[in-house]
């Protein structure tokens, strides 16, 4: 088994990673590091009062949406003929993100913490951990981490011998992007195909088997016992306002120091670049970042000094996202990058809502033409056009997910696509090693 | 057709309800009276997965929950999920068979066909395409002799151009089966194929 090395930097702020590296998949490791304290605490406390710690905590879900956390808590019903579900999204998919992994791989019971905690907020007695199917040795982890905290007595019957009874099981996948999408979760969960449903209803109503659901990333739930035990006002302090916290960055691409760090909100992007990953590697130069996984639009070396918050992101014209920062140098065609980015969608698409299963179909052949050299000018404006008719017009958002960066490829650096036509070959690659093809004018 | 002998006793016993204005006869069969049909072993599995099946089956309200875990750790023990193995679980789940086998097809990681013992997935996505993974995947082409999804003929490896597996902090990255290599260079790609094949050989 591969253990993912661990770089620190001084300006980490380590609250979700504080155990990593520190061997606390051991239960008893776990309980010295003020593991299951939190649980505890909890059960002490009113559902309402729970709700309201995380919604003050300014906890937004670190998936992608950036949806308040506390806020979606509250959305499910205090009465309900059927059960309700917690459901802990790991089916961590999204390109450039690399962080659930760690958390399952050094973690494990604080995310099962953070889902009894959930749960115990909005009075559900069962919680799933989804894990997504490349990840077998991080499943057999979890597996170990929920055995060793039933035979304890942290789950099951009378937890912790307060009369409350919390089941916590986990579940794999195998092998689906759509699948991290919270109504395609719930069906793959229920064992079909993750095809994702129509909302309104909300999961928080109508989800898992008809159940009121709470679907949170792991990392979100990994959290929430922190914030049970710092208090609200610590956890929102660490971050800008409406934004608390740290969270998990991913930064891979170009750097010197590729990796994983837990930085606290609104931390400068730029800063990130150059200090915490060592700059670009090789003595190259930024052109662009892609911020927070491949789903969001792309930052030019100009637009890089931002804070990396959900809001301030959103201002710049782009999405905090998952929190997988891909760093391009000068030597990156763009092009290719989209073109690329496009055939991960195309073939992640489900199929079900025809905007998104044609336009990235369309998306990547018309890109794909383009970097050989086939393209025509017209074919700019129709990408252009086309990513702009598939948003919005999808059940879920893998269809706005491969419009949206594309977009901004275009119109960041059009004049990349404009050095394709004419039959030209990519100027970034050796000449011949792309495949001419003719032009149809 | 004709009733054979056992189904002639159902008749009797069933009580038949006249529909007079279409001039039938409907049969109500209690299902505690049908026949009991014994359930026929199609594919043998490992006692760690009929444990495990057992175990997980308990954690849904539904039973069809349990499938697409099932079939991942059925096909690691089959090498891919056989005709049999389909039957079985769609059996075993109150499922059809189309059911099973369009749930297959949704997930990349669920197989019909056979392949490698090892198969090599070597991810091509952003991250790890900015950090070499096209030639970390040219290069096993070169090396194995196969295109993606391709088989080598001694039945050893299977070469899989795969989305991101999540280690794109560690780029470029591949998987064996489910072991996770990172950082690659086309020297370290080599010696974990050389590894492999000699595992494989014994």
């Amino acid at each position: 088994m591969f253990m993912a090395d661990l770089v620190p930097h001084p300006d980490e702020v380590r609250i979700v990673s504080k155990r990593f590296g520190q061997g606390a998949i051991d239960i008893d490791r776990y309980l010295e590091l003020d593991g299951y304290k939190a649980v505890q605490t909890a059960l002490g406390m009113q559902p309402d009062a729970i709700i309201n710690e995380v919604k003050v905590s300014g906890l937004r879900g670190r998936g992608g949406a950036g949806f308040n956390t506390g806020m979606k808590w509250s959305f499910v019903p205090k009465q309900s003929p059927k059960p309700k579900y917690v459901l802990c999204n790991g089916d961590e998919s999204e390109p450039g993100t690399c962080k659930d992994r760690l958390l399952f791989e050094h973690d494990p019971h604080s995310v099962i913490e953070g889902v009894v905690i959930a749960g115990l907020s909005v009075q559900s007695h069962v919680g799933y951990i989804y894990i997504r199917g490349e990840y077998r040795y991080l499943s057999n982890i979890m597996q170990k981490a929920i055995k060793d905290a039933y035979a304890r007595g942290f789950l099951g019957q009378n937890i912790f011998g307060s009369g409350y009874d919390f089941d916590v099981y986990w579940h794999g996948g195998a092998g689906a992007y759509e699948v991290g999408e919270e109504s395609a979760l719930m069906e793959s969960l229920e064992g079909r195909r993750g095809i994702p449903r129509i909302r309104p209803p909300f999961p928080a109503v109508v989800g898992l088997w008809g159940g009121p659901t709470i679907i949170n990333n792991a990392e979100t739930l990994a959290s929430v016992p922190h914030i049970i035990l710092g208090g609200a006002e610590w956890y929102a302090s660490l971050g800008p306002p409406k934004n608390g916290g740290t969270r998990l960055f991913c930064l891979s691409g170009h750097v010197a120091r590729p990796g994983v760090y837990e930085l606290p909100m609104g931390y400068n992007l730029k800063k990130m670049v150059y200090d915490v990953a060592g700059g670009i590697a090789n003595g190259r130069r930024l052109k662009a970042v892609v911020p927070g996984g491949s789903s969001t639009p792309c930052l030019t070396a100009e637009e890089v000094d931002v804070p990396m918050d959900f809001d301030s992101l959103m201002k710049a014209g782009s999405m905090l996202g998952s929190g997988g920062v891909v760093v391009l140098d000068d030597s990156t065609c763009m092009v290719k990058f989209a073109l690329r980015t496009m055939k991960f969608y195309q073939h992640e698409s489900c199929g079900w809502c025809i905007p998104c299963r044609e336009g990235t179909d369309w998306l990547k052949k018309t890109l794909a033409r383009l970097h050989a050299g086939g393209g025509v000018r017209k074919d700019i404006d129709n990408i252009q056009y086309l990513a702009e008719n598939m948003l919005g017009r999808t059940f879920c958002p893998l269809g706005d997910a491969a419009a949206m960066p594309t977009i901004a490829f275009i119109k960041k650096f059009r004049k990349e696509f404009e050095d394709h036509l004419d039959g030209r070959p990519c100027p970034f690659e050796e000449q011949g090693t792309v495949e001419q093809l003719p032009v149809f004018a | 057709m004709r009733p054979d002998s056992s189904q002639q006793s159902l008749l009797l016993r069933s009580n038949p309800r006249k529909v007079w204005w279409l001039g039938l006869e409907i049969h109500n069969y209690p299902i505690s009276q049908l026949p009991n049909v014994e359930h026929e072993i199609r594919v043998r599995l490992s006692d760690q997965f009929e444990q495990r099946f057992a175990e997980m089956i308990h954690h849904y309200p539904t039973k069809r929950s349990v499938l697409v875990p099932s079939l991942l750790y059925a096909q690691d023990e089959l090498g891919y999920l056989t005709d049999e193995l389909i039957a079985e679980m769609a059996e075993r789940l109150d499922l059809t068979d189309l059911e099973v086998r369009n749930v297959i097809s949704y997930y990349s990681m669920l197989t019909t066909k056979p392949r490698g013992k090892f198969n090599v997935q070597v991810c091509t996505n952003i991250a790890c395409m900015l950090r070499g993974g096209e030639e970390i995947l040219d290069h096993c082409k070169r090396k194995l002799g196969i295109g993606h999804k391709g088989t080598t003929r001694d039945g050893l490896f299977s070469l899989e151009e795969v989305e991101c597996i999540g280690a794109c902090s560690w780029a470029p990255a591949a998987q064996v089966n489910y072991d996770f290599y990172e950082n690659l260079t086309p020297e370290k790609m080599n010696r974990v194929l050389e590894e492999y094949r000699k595992n494989g050989a014994q």
